[in-house]
């Protein structure tokens, strides 16, 4: 079992701790105790350096944080099984996990809950910090805002896709 | 006397290029020093655990005193088929002249030390060493693997996409890929490819509709990808698992769609007019084995046959399955031999991973033939071995080793596979324990 020790990242927790610090001096320590962070949907911790993910996930939980990312819910039992007999099947697991993933990206379900090439646009700002969130569970740092930024705004021909088949099989995205 | 010091002046040189040594980009101070007898090697780890008495032996049900001796393997080996009491049905053979007689074939070799299990009987004859009693089948091997010998040693250095590991069972065996010996490892593993699984029904059902990335979304993914790997403070080498290049995956990320979509049609080996449901999990790896082969043309190239392992229950399903996985071996001979890249530049072996016992168990099958299974008795450690390959290069028609002076080992594969591709002197001597098979060679 793994202790965790860090903020919460939910918004209106924040706006709670800022209200109730702005009406009060008093000190508080808050101490949230993790298990098992990957897979808590309700309550997602947020590290805070990228430095802080070590362990590296087994198959079946890079494919159940894939599954849970795209469809913002828990893989069936039995998909998972399929998936996890499937990655096995290929020895380059680059390769096998872009087999996956596209398939996900494909469905109609996840693709349709896509944010739009144009919402993307229209704020980059918002959009690369809340995939951050989302897949790294952690907020950019300045220089990977700024560099995420400037090869969005460089290429015009970048998806909402593009970014995140690359967030999804990045070497970070393996680890936790 | 210029023409004498121009001759001077040329043997000097070319002393000095025999003789310097040379700093390859690998760092090594000499080049591979061996000379290739051919450029392809497939290995057949033609298993499941086969007795010698069913096939070099010939004796059919002979040996179970329940009718006459013969050969169900008319594809590999010269002799004549069972005369009557037939438990399997007969296919015609797909090759002319039997492979034995196109090659040398190692009547009686020895599966010498360690237990007769069959990811056991694997691990032999791809690292070149036997295993002990406690083989963890969970992790990669501790020695290295053929495949990472000769990904290291051949020069210049090959990438995967010269080596494969088809292999028709999951379980362990993607584990045979590469080792954990720290000097060799996943940079120099083989792609592992289950054909069953990969191109299954659930693949079929969930990717034969993907398309390929186009080289622009695959130039965008790169871009990006490369941009949040250069922030993390990890690399793919701390990823277990081997890695192609970004274009060799692309490659086979395209092979594999299109054959799961039809675009790559694919041939099974059966003889004309056998219908497809006579089709084994063998003859599918086979022809799997030979899609890679057609699309690829690795330099290295392992496939296994695992179906006979019936015989813990079913002799006459056993006996079956001989015949189809022999059958098998011929048309994939005949298709290397119809490819323009690997015709007659290419060597195949053939060895089982473990031979089975000589005393039955109790279980009879419907014929009330007896089963054997394969306890590390002495008749299960006899196994035999057919090396077949061009004739100016293998010795044609040579049989070689009896029961009571066996000749060879399953350690032996290995070195005699280096010995093949001329990488054999850069393997570490004490690496690998076994010899060559010089026999098989003219």
């Amino acid at each position: 079992m793994q202790v965790f020790n860090r903020m919460k990242i939910l918004p209106l927790f924040f706006s709670f701790i800022l209200l109730f610090n702005a009406g009060c001096k008093k000190e508080h320590i808050i101490t949230t105790v993790y298990d098992n962070i990957i897979f808590e949907i309700d309550t997602v911790p947020v590290y805070a350096s990228a430095n802080e993910k070590d362990r590296l996930k087994t198959p079946l939980q890079y494919i159940s944080s894939l599954y849970s990312n795209l469809y913002f819910s828990s893989i069936p039992s039995n998909e998972l099984d399929n998936l996890v007999i499937y990655r096995l099947s290929l020895g380059d697991k680059n390769l096998v996990n872009e087999i996956i993933l596209n398939s996900m990206l494909k469905d109609p379900e996840v693709y349709s809950s896509l944010p739009s090439n144009d919402d993307m646009r229209s704020d980059i700002d918002e959009f690369i910090n809340t995939t951050y969130l989302r897949f790294y569970l952690r907020n950019p740092t300045e220089y990977e805002k700024y560099g995420l930024r400037e090869i969005i705004e460089e290429d015009l021909t970048i998806t909402v896709i593009d970014i995140y088949r690359s967030f999804l099989l990045s070497t970070e995205y393996m680890f936790y | 006397m210029q023409r004498r010091k121009f001759l001077r002046n040329t043997a000097l040189t070319a002393a000095g290029i025999i003789s310097a040594p040379y700093i390859l980009p690998s760092g090594r101070l000499f080049a591979a020093s061996g000379t290739r007898l051919v450029n392809h090697v497939v290995l057949v780890v033609f298993g499941g655990g086969i007795r010698n008495q069913e096939t070099v032996g010939q004796q059919y049900l002979l040996n179970q005193g329940a009718g006459p001796g013969g050969n169900v393997m008319y594809n590999m080996l010269e002799g004549a088929a069972p005369s009557g009491s037939l438990v399997y049905t007969p296919w015609e053979p797909a090759v002319t002249t039997p492979l034995s007689a196109q090659g040398t074939l190692f009547k009686h070799m020895r599966y010498a030390e360690g237990p007769t299990g069959h990811f056991n009987g694997h691990s032999v004859v791809l690292t070149g060493r036997y295993t002990e009693t406690g083989l963890n089948l969970n992790i990669n091997p501790e020695y290295p693997t053929l495949f990472e010998y000769y990904r290291k040693h051949s020069d210049p250095a090959k990438s995967a996409m010269n080596a494969w590991w088809v292999s028709l069972d999951l379980g362990p065996y993607p584990a045979l890929n590469y080792s954990r010996h720290p000097d060799y490892g996943s940079l120099y593993g083989a792609n592992y490819i289950s054909p069953l699984t990969t191109f299954g029904d659930y693949a079929d059902d969930k990717f034969s509709t993907l398309n390929a990335l186009h080289p622009e979304e695959l130039s965008r993914l790169n871009t990006v990808k490369t941009f949040l790997d250069k922030n993390f403070d990890r690399s793919i080498v701390d990823i277990p698992g081997m890695v192609n290049t970004a274009e060799e995956k692309q490659e086979i990320h395209e092979f594999i769609l299109k054959l799961l979509q039809g675009d790559i049609p694919v041939e099974w080996p059966l003889p004309s007019g056998v219908a497809g449901s006579n089709l084994t999990g063998d003859l599918i790896n086979i022809a799997s084995a030979w899609k890679i082969m057609e699309q690829f043309h690795p330099e290295l190239l392992v496939v296994n046959t695992t179906n006979l392992d019936v015989c813990h229950t079913d002799f006459s399903g056993y006996i079956q399955n001989l015949h189809k996985s022999d059958y098998g071996i011929g048309w994939l001979w005949n298709k290397i031999q119809s490819d323009p890249v690997m015709s007659n530049d290419t060597i195949m072996i053939m060895i089982p991973e473990h031979g089975r016992n000589l005393e039955p168990n109790t279980i009879t099958d419907i014929h009330g033939l007896n089963a054997y299974d394969h306890t590390t008795d002495e008749n299960s450690r006899d196994i035999f071995g057919l090396v077949v390959g061009p004739s100016d290069i293998v010795n044609h028609g040579l049989v070689i080793g009896s029961e009571e002076v066996p000749n060879g080992q399953s350690i032996d594969i290995v070195p005699t596979i280096a010995h093949i591709l001329g990488f054999k002197d850069d393997i570490p001597s004490y690496l690998l324990p076994g010899g060559v098979m010089d026999e098989a060679f003219v």
